[in-house]
């Protein structure tokens, strides 16, 4: 009987212990455990880039960090995805959690998509009281720290496939398939399979997804944009911005939202922000699925919006606004 | 409670070790109640539907033992009616009700009987099936009637097997419940490793696949066919996991306390045809289908078309056995018609040894003849996966379109390397009951394995669990 327990017990204790080698290799390496943990074990910051998976993938904070912020207030990338970051309760929640709230002289980019300011038409009668994000527990607002390594309330209770870090050093090691890695600045780097077979099947899958999505402006979502900019309006300066997608995607939009940019231009002229509309450079920009930038264009279109930045901070329309920038 | 929660991990520990605490006399008290309320999680008031069926079958078994003559079989038949009977009420009443509406719809009538909101009690296919078995054998003399109503009521209720089998003959069962098992660390050490593995297929392999399966099918109207047969091929291999992970998990929990329970899957997908595969694949079902249903139909003795006759039988009624829907009772005789070449060219039962039996791997022509086999089975599921027969339909046209020879994106093929390494591992244990029978490897590689496999299922594991797909029946 003796030898039996003991066998158990090493055998426990054994798992465990590679249990907890592993959770060290996650401390070491949060960039392993999916495309978004990694920003909730940095530190807060005085700057931040909002959005959805656009912004997540299309600005780059390194740029930005070059061109315009200076060495003590770096911006970092806190956009997630349409799922997780929509404009709503839990955003606002968790922007509140990753600023850092001691300076007044942060940047906070703002981009915004016609998608994640908008409610399903066919589901969601009220949009007053429904926000799929507060139904369904996504872990954006709703982790008890959002910079803190490691993160076990994430690992724990939102982390989905626990085999991540594997299959990514995989990857890396063997340079076989896509892989995205999460930089420390919260730029989310996707190098996918540009099969023919593999591009036509995301363009495929993302054009019929948007295409037949039945949507309106959601009035509680606006609202909500409405609160994050008044809330970040004390801690420093807010552009607002419309990234370019392909022209298919720029016409889908177009067509589901027309009144978009102009609802948005009320916002920047309510409180006076600057709104840098790129939507009319659409087709200009290589997508990896009509509306994410490749991550070469990344750069390029960083780099133009940091060159508007810096144009509207000398401009006379900006009335000194935005002068903290460097 | 499901065997891949945390709940049933402390209740199989604690079980056991009152089992082994226990004196004799009291063990069997105590896994009457452990397993009553290992059914009670689920729904608790279905547990009288179960009281009302062992009840019957306890006093038929008696009553058939005791009386002489065709009186024997009037119990057996009010015995089989009851079971019958319960089956028909909670599991085929509205699919009846829902055809007749239909049927009478199509004249313009309407349907006065009422469609019953009820919900499935779980495994009631099993343990009905269990009960049958039961009164069956009493009946033709091959097991004696069980005087003690509680030794009964384990039988049906036993916990590892209650909801998903293996179906249990009283024969193998019942003189086990007297047994006196003392503790035995090999054998509770080998129960162990078979749980390990059971829920390392149900975790890794089952739910891993059942992510793709689910992408597929939901969205299988804008897909290739060639992402079509992945669907199926990785439904194939859902279902096994899932079903013989469940199998693994239960016997392996009964091997710990000292029972043994029959063997159910027998790595059915190195089947060299559909007819070995059968015999490889849920095999307590199967067995259970000859003996009771086959057999008394006339088995294969008669002419040709008598016996395709109870071939197609058999396998349609397999197929409903599984659930009350036409898409069911089409996968089942799908495979029935898969089975009839085999039996018209008398090599139904050419197959019986493990594939390539004393070689290292196997020869062109049973590489083919396993994916042959494999690609029937697994294109009769498309029934079985399937929300409608016309969803089937669908889905069959889609797969067999001019797009079946396109590649399919990078997106759908994520688990080929599981898959394919799950079936090394198991050709390579192919001939052991499992693929934790590693005992000829070094000491350091032995524990590396199990080391291993403890860890990717912590790794998997999630603290709410799927459910077994075979819960439902």
């Amino acid at each position: 009987m003796k030898p039996f327990f003991l066998k158990i017990l090493l055998y426990l204790i054994l798992v465990s212990g590679l249990v907890l080698l592993y959770i060290l290799l996650i401390y070491i390496r949060p960039d392993l455990v999916d495309a978004y943990y990694y920003r909730f074990t940095t530190e807060k910051s005085n700057s931040l880039i909002l959005g959805g998976s656009r912004a997540a993938q299309g600005i780059k904070p390194e740029v930005i960090n070059r061109m315009i912020c200076n060495d003590d207030n770096k911006i970092i990338n806190h956009s997630f995805a349409l799922g997780a970051s929509s404009y709503g309760p839990n955003y606002l929640k968790e922007i509140t959690k990753k600023l850092k709230k001691e300076s007044t002289d942060g940047l906070f980019i703002v981009s915004v998509v016609p998608w994640s300011l908008a409610t399903d038409i066919a589901n969601v009668t009220d949009d007053s009281t429904k926000f799929f994000e507060v139904e369904q527990k996504v872990f954006v607002g709703n982790l008890e720290s959002s910079s803190t390594n490691p993160n076990f309330d994430y690992l724990i209770n939102h982390w989905t496939n626990k085999f991540e870090p594997i299959t990514r050093i995989f990857k890396l090691l063997t340079n076989l398939g896509g892989i995205s890695v999460l930089h420390e600045d919260g730029w989310l780097e996707i190098t996918t399979a540009m099969d023919t077979a593999s591009n036509n099947e995301r363009i495929r899958r993302s054009t019929l997804e948007y295409k037949d999505k039945e949507l309106k402006l959601s009035d509680t979502r606006f609202l909500y944009l409405d609160k994050i900019i008044r809330y970040l309006d004390d801690y420093g300066e807010i552009v607002l911005v419309r990234m370019p997608v392909s022209s298919q995607m720029a016409k889908i939009e177009m067509e589901h939202f027309p009144d978009f940019d102009q609802r948005i231009q009320h916002i920047a002229s309510k409180y006076n922000l600057p709104y840098f509309d790129f939507i009319k450079e659409s087709g200009k920009f290589l997508t990896i699925d009509t509306h994410h930038l490749f991550k070469e264009e990344s750069e390029r279109f960083t780099n133009m919006l940091c060159d508007s930045i810096l144009s509207y901070s000398k401009s006379e329309s900006s009335s000194g606004k935005l002068a903290t920038v460097k | 409670m499901l065997f891949n929660s945390i709940q049933f991990g402390f209740f199989f520990v604690i079980v056991t070790t009152l089992y082994f605490v226990l004196p004799h006399k009291y063990r069997w008290a105590l896994l009457l109640a452990a397993s009553c309320y290992f059914y009670m999680a689920f729904v608790p008031v279905y547990i009288l539907i179960l009281g009302f069926t062992i009840v019957v079958d306890y006093f038929a078994g008696i009553f058939i033992e005791n009386r002489q003559g065709r009186k024997r079989k009037k119990f057996l038949i009010a015995s089989l009616i009851a079971n019958i009977g319960v089956l028909a009420v909670f599991k085929y009443y509205n699919f009846l009700d829902h055809n007749l509406t239909a049927l009478l719809g199509s004249f313009r009538l309407e349907n006065p009987i009422p469609y019953l909101n009820i919900i499935l009690p779980i495994g009631l296919s099993f343990h009905t099936f269990q009960a049958m078995s039961y009164t069956i054998e009493v009946y033709r003399g091959h097991q004696k009637a069980e005087r003690n109503f509680g030794i009964y009521a384990l039988y049906v209720m036993f916990y590892p097997q209650l909801v998903a089998g293996p179906i249990e003959r009283p024969q193998n069962l019942i003189h086990q419940f007297y047994e006196k098992h003392h503790f035995d660390p090999h054998r509770a050490i080998d129960g162990l490793k078979l749980m390990l593995w059971g829920l390392f297929k149900k975790i890794i392999i089952a739910d891993t696949c059942a992510t793709y399966v689910n992408d597929i099918f939901s969205n299988y109207q804008n897909l290739s066919g060639s992402v079509l047969l992945l669907g199926v091929v990785y439904f194939a291999f859902q279902v096994y996991g899932d079903f013989s992970g469940y199998s693994d998990m239960a016997i392996g929990a009964a091997r710990v306390m000292g029972f043994n329970l029959m063997r159910n899957f027998n790595y059915p997908f190195f089947s060299r045809d559909v007819a070995e595969l059968w015999r490889r694949w849920h095999i307590s079902l199967s067995t259970w289908f000859r003996d009771y249903f086959y057999y008394p139909l006339g088995g294969s003795k008669g002419n040709k078309l008598f016996v395709i006759r109870n071939i197609l039988i058999i396998f349609t009624v397999s197929g409903l056995w599984h659930g009350a829907n036409w898409n069911y009772v089409i996968w089942g005789f799908l495979n029935g018609v898969w089975f009839i070449p085999l039996f018209l060219l008398g090599i139904n039962r050419k197959n019986i040894e493990i594939v390539a039996q004393d070689r290292f791997l196997p020869n062109i022509k049973e590489i083919m003849q396993m994916s042959y086999t494999f690609l029937l089975f697994s294109l009769a599921l498309i029934f079985f996966r399937s929300p409608s027969i016309e969803d089937s339909f669908v889905y069959s046209k889609i797969l067999f379109s001019g797009s079946f020879f396109t590649i399919p994106a990078s997106q759908f093929l994520g688990v080929i390397p599981l898959l394919v390494l799950f079936n090394m591992i198991e050709w390579f244990s192919r001939k052991k009951e499992h693929a934790l029978v590693i005992n000829h490897f070094p000491v350091a590689l032995r524990w590396s394995t199990y080391i291993l496999v403890g860890f990717v299922i912590i790794l998997a594991f999630d603290k709410n669990p799927n459910a077994f797909i075979y819960f439902q029946f």
